[in-house]
């Protein structure tokens, strides 16, 4: 009965996706073409695709999980389309790839997740390199043009690609550390091995690694808060293993110190001007400051799909796209996204508080725990309680590493959930 | 093992509704303050790319349309068929001058897909552009245009009776520099007709009253001297008549007239002429005669009635013109003629304001003679037009920095006005610097009326 309900969820999701484009079709020039026939189909075969996987290998997997990730991929889709077209078209092969990775995991990992755990140092080491690749980048070539922040052009002959993975390696990150932190903790539990004058040694050791091989990143991109973001990620994680208060006010107290290092950073400053004054009319502020004339002007109800000119963003697609949605959707639409994300993370939660398995536990958690912090910061970027980030937003900004991240982790939520026969 | 989870689940929900706070700041409390950001670009992108109405002539000749834009059919595109002729007085939307200037809200298209448009629409209001038509005659427009091209100035012509305007012509034509109407320029002469009704009108004075003649009259009680345009007497004999300081400009007899009138009544007659009246008409608004300076000075009274101090629009001199031409009665201009929806059906017919008595209307025959013979025999001869009788008086005003203006100010067939016309050239163009109401603006002022005139014979 669950799954019948969720399943028409998923429906009404394709439904949107399809009605979205025709909107904007309309909006835009008046005529309905095929692509909102190939939205509901194509993406409709996604969803009916990973809701059979979850029939058929994660049976007692929560149902709350599918329906608002699949909302909000929908949503995403429908701006970029709208803003894009050309964009929008290849956007919704990514999501194809995402339901792909989503069901593969579900494939892979049908005899439960705990091999995982052994793979703790590799996941964690090649989540890094993802991280510091921008870094690495700018070490290497300088800041091509065209280039900034997270971003990395990637060049064949003419031709350039900008990738961003980033979330990538923070999901990455994310799953290794779990892994490690959790058997440590089991480690601590079982024997005393690691003897007594400092038993949390392993745990500030992983976070103090993490802070130092990162701290190069925020003093190279100048963002702020993608950098802490990762600080406080491990420390999360390091924190859900141990329950320790010491490491919360370790973590703390790294990010304060690793913030005021990247302030000798002239990048960090720069962000911290744009973040000051981001309608000062600057270049470098012309982001955050056309995402909040955007945002202001769509108000209470937005302007419409299709109505707005979300254009004038730059980057409307990926690092904006929380802005265009709100310029089209308005207050209604921004406060519909929240929602939908408090409500992921409140399931992913529950299913961590309903396992038994510490490993569970850890990484059903510090994966809800990422997909939170990634929203708080976009949106808080947004919003300016934070600086602003150009960190691409898992299941609704443009691009393949947005979508592989998202569904990655949702195909480990949906395991999880699963395998602890479905508590919530 | 549950406390960090629900600690680190209460702080990342909190964050959550951190962000509805800040979303609701941004998107509700301050987001005016964003929409109406200068650097936003939106607000000029949705004007300039709405819908807006129809502006054409009486006649049905379309001087503005909005078409949709192929690119972006959310936008439209304001097309200006009837060309250059017409850019002043129509403008450029939404707001380079004209009329879509000062109807620029009148003729937007008022839907925008807010909610507030939506109710409206409901209750069955409509929310599509308005249509104008305009009272502009579009073939004498264009003669006009055509006449005054490669020259600088501006011409402005009404019907005498009903105050419409006919032709609105400023040069260069450009959207956002009418001068027809809106300019301002020195009157020098044109004002003698507003001096010389008011002597006829007080009775202080006939055509035929005698003045003592002279180069030049010193002021009683005034520093400085009145002189005649080129420093001579009007005529040979020691005295001279109105009509004939009338017809050949003579400064001497005005400033004479003036005193003898008495201080405030120069005043009266100028207000009456619609010197310093209201706005009446979106582009135009006269000058005040003495700005707000002693008028009971008499230096000043004697200057301002040699035509010195009168500053002034060609629409506002056409619309004196035609106070003599229908009898004695001030017209207001007016431009706007109906107001119709989007599908042409009329809403609003512009009416026109009541004719208010300047002079009467012996007066007005009187002066309709006098100047009648500054077209036949005075300083207007250039304006003649063969086969018809036209009146007028030239003028030739001088500006602060000593550049002259030259005026026609007049109208035509006398027997029976059928337009009221003024033409005001500057320097520069074939004329050169020296331009004079004789020999710049007369000859300008008979080709637009030639034309009209031969128009209106043809057409019975």
């Amino acid at each position: 009965m669950r799954r019948i309900t969720e399943a028409a969820l998923l429906a009404g999701s394709a439904a949107v996706a399809g009605l979205g484009a025709a909107l904007v079709d309309f909006g835009v020039s008046g005529q309905i073409g095929w692509t909102p026939v190939v939205f509901v189909v194509v993406y409709g075969c996604c969803l009916g695709g990973l809701a059979w996987a979850v029939r058929r290998w994660a049976p007692d997997a929560s149902p709350l999980l599918l329906p608002p990730i699949a909302l909000l991929v929908a949503l995403g889709l429908v701006e970029i389309y709208r803003i894009d077209p050309a964009q929008g078209s290849l956007h919704l092969w990514w999501v194809v790839g995402g339901a792909v990775v989503a069901i593969g995991v579900l494939l892979m990992f049908r005899w439960g997740v705990g091999r995982l755990m052994a793979a703790g140092y590799p996941l964690a080491i090649s989540g890094l390199s993802l991280i510091v690749v921008p870094f690495v980048s700018r070490l290497w070539r300088g800041l091509p043009e065209g280039e900034g922040g997270l971003w990395i052009s990637m060049g064949w002959g003419e031709g350039r690609l900008l990738i961003q993975p980033f979330g990538l390696g923070l999901a990455l990150l994310a799953i290794g550390l779990a892994a490690l932190h959790s058997r440590w903790a089991l480690d601590l539990l079982v024997s005393v091995r690691t003897g007594t004058w400092l038993p949390w040694g392993r745990h500030l050791l992983a976070m103090a690694v993490v802070w130092l091989v990162t701290l190069p990143l925020l003093w190279a991109t100048g963002d702020i808060t993608a950098w802490v973001t990762v600080a406080l990620l491990s420390g999360c994680i390091a924190y859900l293993a141990t329950g320790e208060h010491r490491v919360v006010w370790t973590t703390l107290g790294l990010v304060g110190v690793g913030v005021l290092t990247g302030l000798t950073s002239s990048r960090v400053r720069e962000t911290v001007g744009v973040w000051l004054d981001p309608l000062s009319g600057d270049e470098a502020a012309e982001g955050l400051g056309e995402s909040l004339l955007a945002w202001g002007s769509g108000n209470l109800s937005g302007s419409g799909l299709g109505m707005g000119d979300p254009d004038l963003i730059p980057q409307a697609t990926s690092d904006w796209i929380l802005a265009s949605l709100g310029e089209e959707l308005g207050l209604a639409g921004t406060v519909a996204v929240i929602a939908l994300h408090a409500l992921v993370v409140a399931v992913g939660m529950g299913v961590a508080l309903g396992s038994r398995d510490l490993f569970h536990k850890v990484m059903a958690a510090s994966v809800s725990a990422l997909l939170g912090l990634m929203f708080l910061a976009g949106l808080g970027g947004l919003e300016r309680l934070l600086p602003p980030t150009r960190m691409g937003l898992p299941f609704l900004a443009y691009g393949v590493f947005s979508m592989l991240t998202g569904w990655l982790m949702i195909g480990l939520l949906l395991r999880i959930s699963d395998q602890e026969r479905g508590r919530l | 093992m549950n406390r960090p989870i629900r600690r680190v689940a209460a702080f990342l929900l909190a964050g959550m509704a951190l962000l509805v706070v800040g979303a609701t700041w941004h998107q509700a409390v301050v987001a005016d303050r964003y929409r109406a950001h200068p650097d936003n670009r939106r607000l000029a992108l949705f004007v300039a790319g709405k819908e807006r109405g129809l502006i054409s002539t009486v006649s049905g000749t379309v001087l503005a349309y909005s078409e949709q834009d192929p690119d972006s059919p959310r936008f439209y595109i304001r097309k200006y068929p009837a060309g250059e002729a017409f850019a002043s007085v129509v403008g450029t939307a939404p707001s380079t001058g004209g009329l879509e200037e000062v109807y620029s809200e009148e003729l937007r298209s008022r839907r925008d897909l807010s909610v507030s448009d939506l109710m409206a629409a409901l209750f069955g209001e409509d929310l599509r552009p308005r249509g104008l038509q305009i009272t502009l005659d579009a073939d004498l427009q264009q003669r006009a245009h055509e006449i005054l091209a490669g020259r600088r100035g501006a011409l402005a012509a009404v019907d005498p009776y009903t105050g419409e305007v006919l032709a609105l012509v400023s040069s260069p034509e450009a959207a956002s520099a009418e001068r027809a109407a809106g300019g301002r320029y020195p009157l020098g002469s044109a004002f003698k007709i507003v001096t010389a009704a008011a002597a006829l009108d007080t009775e202080t004075a006939d055509a035929q009253s005698s003045f003592a003649d002279g180069a030049s009259w010193q002021i009683p009680e005034g520093s400085f001297a009145i002189v005649n345009p080129g420093n001579v007497p009007c005529g040979d004999a020691p005295q001279v008549s109105l009509l004939t300081s009338f017809v050949l400009s003579c400064n001497v007899v005005f400033a004479e007239l003036a005193l003898e009138m008495g201080p405030r009544v120069l005043e009266t007659y100028a207000t009456a002429f619609g010197f310093g009246a209201e706005p009446q008409f979106p582009l135009y608004s006269p000058v005040p005669l003495f700005g707000g300076e002693q008028s009971s000075d008499s230096a000043l009274v004697a200057s301002a009635a040699t035509g010195r101090l009168a500053m002034s629009s060609p629409l506002h001199m056409a619309a004196v013109a035609a106070a003599v031409a229908n009898g004695g009665e001030m017209i207001s201009p007016r431009l706007t003629a109906v107001w119709t929806d989007a599908d042409g059906e009329t809403l609003e017919v512009g009416g026109s304001a009541p004719r208010v008595r300047a002079i009467s209307e012996e007066t007005a025959s009187e002066m309709a003679r006098m100047m009648e013979r500054v077209v036949t025999e005075g300083t207007g001869m250039a304006a003649t037009v063969a086969g018809h009788r036209v009146a007028g008086k030239t003028g030739t005003g001088r500006d602060a920095q000593g550049r002259n203006h030259a005026w026609f100010v007049g109208f035509a067939p006398v027997e029976d006005p059928s337009i009221a016309l003024a033409v005001m050239i500057e320097p520069g163009g074939e004329f050169g610097e020296s331009v004079t109401g004789g020999t710049a603006a007369s000859p300008v002022a008979s080709e637009v009326l030639s034309y009209w005139l031969q128009r209106s014979q043809s057409d019975g």
